[in-house]
């Protein structure tokens, strides 16, 4: 009997459970994927850095507008109620007087005529709210009984003028005493047969007290609202200050720029890793624009065209056969420099292997005032976008000729740079600032490999002439 | 390294844990993808693919069903991804058709790279739909779902494959002897 099984079924248990080992290369293909994504979110990171930047300087900026206007509606606010303050505490005041004067005239009539005790009148001195108007009852008592003796207006309007310092417990308790010694004084009596002359007196001062009361209200109100205006000017000038530090600056900036390559890993290739290299001064200049955040601190954000040179010495052959070393530069493409071509050029010596490099440096920078003065100095950091624009490889032989190898294909075209620097300045007037900014820059990312990088120093003397440009 | 830790490694982006990972399911996900494409070439881009992706998605996955389960889902679905926009064939079929059982001799002694390679050399589309359902136990509902074709044509395209891969195994010379014939229900 033949065991038949449905094809699918055989190929099933078949295959089921099978394995095969793949090639040993597909790891190698993951971890280089891997590390070209890691380094492509690194790479969108640092491109986004500046976005956030200028997003922040942005928001700082809107910020203090709405701060300033709000500062501005705020002392609007408190000046109206400053004044509506003072107008009814002044109107209040007024009126108190008022009233304390006509209360006054009326008591004090009636209060004579009944020969009031002190007790009554030291039972009426403690009861609140009344302590006001009491103060300035026992007040006019004293000018009513001045006025009775001398019957100068001078002293009343004194009298009056104390009786609205509440807090003058000195005054109070005089005033009380002399209320008191007043009304126990046997010259009462006089005064009681004599009601009406007071009747009439006391008019002429009710009167005059009114009058007194309220230019010292007026006085007092003038003062206060100068003492405001004071403060508020006070207030505008420091705001000024605050608005005239927030001056866009725009720049012009060139200078030497020395640049060496780590020799440990070369950016050309791996076999030239370790070789002896020497930096190269160029020259690099730009524009760019700076925004005052504060007094002292200020952010700028430029553009650089920036060329970089360095160069790896003693490139040799390494055998007759192979005769130079660069030929096994993989990194190294384009301009069909033959064999011969090289070897004539080469000779038996070594070479020097010379790369330049042309970036677009956009530094992003935080730069703090160490001084207000005209002349100071500052520190600066920050960060830089470099882009890559051009670049070459040359090859020099001991007669110093030269020869266009070509082009570097490992570059990354999206390279960048740490800043850090202390600079002086000098401002010449208001506008115009002159600034010397020697600058140390780490660069990194300068090749497009996900397993190698080299990294590089920069020092750069920048000069930069800076703009104040401000609607201020 | 425990699964779970691998795991944990893996979202961490810890490169040896990634490398364990692999190295622990490389051969089994490999062999998968053989069977879903044309050729190991093919079969390594996929499974480089399939990986990269399961890197990148490991966060997401819940500790729910088998983890091998998940990887060997994400390496499927990156082949399906590959030849699911291949050009159908289009084949008339007749319905009664579907229900035939192809049938070989059990004993039938066929290499592994063998049968590997009948099931690569199948059309795209049949091959998949054959592995979908025959191998990895997909309905018919889920393999028009996932290829984005009707019910019968994958009922269609299974029943193709099976037959192109009984004439490849009957006139293959490793399977001389062997008994193949076709029963209808």
């Amino acid at each position: 009997m033949e065991n038949k099984k449905d094809i699918g079924d055989f190929l099933k248990s078949k295959l089921d459970q099978g394995q095969k080992i793949p090639n040993e290369s597909v790891w190698g293909k993951i971890n280089a994927t891997l590390d070209s994504k890691a380094k492509r979110r690194k790479r969108a990171f640092w491109l986004l850095l500046p976005a956030i930047a200028i997003f922040g300087i942005l928001s700082m900026m809107i910020f203090q507008q709405e701060d300033i206007l709000f500062l501005n509606e705020k002392e609007k606010i408190s000046v109206e109620e400053v004044n509506d303050g003072l107008d009814e505490n002044s109107l209040i005041e007024t009126t108190i007087n008022e009233n304390v004067s006509e209360i006054k005239i009326e008591n004090e009539t009636e209060k004579v005529a009944k020969e009031t005790t002190s007790e009554e009148i030291e039972k009426e001195t403690n009861s609140e709210p009344l302590n006001k108007i009491l103060e300035n009852k026992v007040d006019s008592k004293n000018s009513q009984t001045k006025y009775a003796n001398s019957a100068e207006p001078q002293n009343n309007l004194e009298t009056s003028g104390k009786s609205e310092k509440i807090s003058d417990s000195n005054t109070l308790n005089n005033n009380e005493k002399n209320s008191i010694e007043n009304l126990q004084n046997p010259s009462a009596a006089e005064n009681n047969t004599s009601i009406s002359e007071v009747k009439n007196d006391d008019i002429f001062k009710n009167n005059s007290q009114k009058t007194d009361s309220t230019a010292v209200a007026k006085i007092e109100k003038k003062e206060k609202r100068e003492k405001v205006k004071k403060k508020l000017s006070e207030k505008d000038s420091t705001q000024t200050q605050t608005s005239n530090s927030q001056k866009w600056t725009v720049m012009a900036i060139a200078g030497p720029v020395f640049y060496n390559v780590s020799d440990k890993t070369s950016a050309l290739d791996q076999s030239l890793d370790g070789a002896e290299t020497s930096g190269e001064i160029n020259f690099a200049y730009g524009v760019g624009v700076g925004f005052n955040l504060t007094e002292k601190l200020s952010l700028s954000y430029s553009a650089i065209k920036t060329k970089l040179s360095y160069s790896v010495n003693n490139v040799r052959s390494t055998s007759s056969t192979d005769s130079l070393r660069i030929f096994s530069i993989s990194a190294i493409s384009g301009n069909n420099v033959s064999r011969r071509t090289l070897s004539t050029f080469a000779g038996n010596d070594a070479i020097t292997l010379r790369q330049e490099i042309e970036y677009v440096e956009m530094p992003l920078q935080l730069t703090y005032s160490l001084s207000k003065s005209r002349f100071g100095a500052h520190v600066f950091g920050g960060f830089s976008t470099l882009l890559l624009t051009d670049d070459r490889i040359f090859a020099e032989n001991s007669r110093n000729e030269e020869l266009d190898l070509g082009r570097a294909n490992n570059l990354s075209k999206i390279n960048f740079s740490l800043n850090a620097g202390i600079g002086a300045y000098y401002k010449f007037s208001e506008k115009f600032t002159l600034e010397i900014n020697p600058t140390f820059k780490y660069h990194f990312n300068v090749l497009d490999s996900a397993n190698r990088d080299a990294s590089g120093v920069l020092l750069g003397f920048y000069a930069g002439l800076k703009y104040n440009w401000s609607t201020n | 390294m425990k699964e779970s830790e691998l795991i944990l490694g893996c979202i961490k982006n810890n490169r040896i844990a990634q490398n364990e990972l692999f190295q622990k399911y490389k051969d089994t996900l490999y062999f998968t993808s053989l069977k879903y494409c044309r050729n190991e070439a093919d079969a390594e881009d996929n499974l480089h693919d399939a990986f990269i992706t399961i890197f990148q998605k490991i966060k997401t996955f819940k500790n729910q069903g088998s983890f091998e389960g998940w990887m060997k889902r994400i390496t499927i679905y990156k082949a399906i991804d590959k030849y699911k926009t291949a050009k159908p064939i289009n084949v008339e079929i007749k319905d009664d058709l579907f229900e035939d059982t192809i049938e070989v001799d059990a004993d039938t002694e066929v290499a592994l790279d063998i049968l590997l390679k009948f099931i690569q050399e199948l059309p795209d589309r049949y091959r998949l739909v054959f592995n979908l359902y025959q191998m990895d136990g997909y309905s018919h509902k889920e393999v028009s779902q996932m290829l984005s074709i009707s019910e019968n044509t994958s009922k269609s395209n299974f029943h193709r494959a099976k037959l192109i891969l009984r004439e490849k195994l009957t006139n293959d010379s490793l399977t001389v002897g062997s008994k193949i014939r076709t029963h209808g229900k």
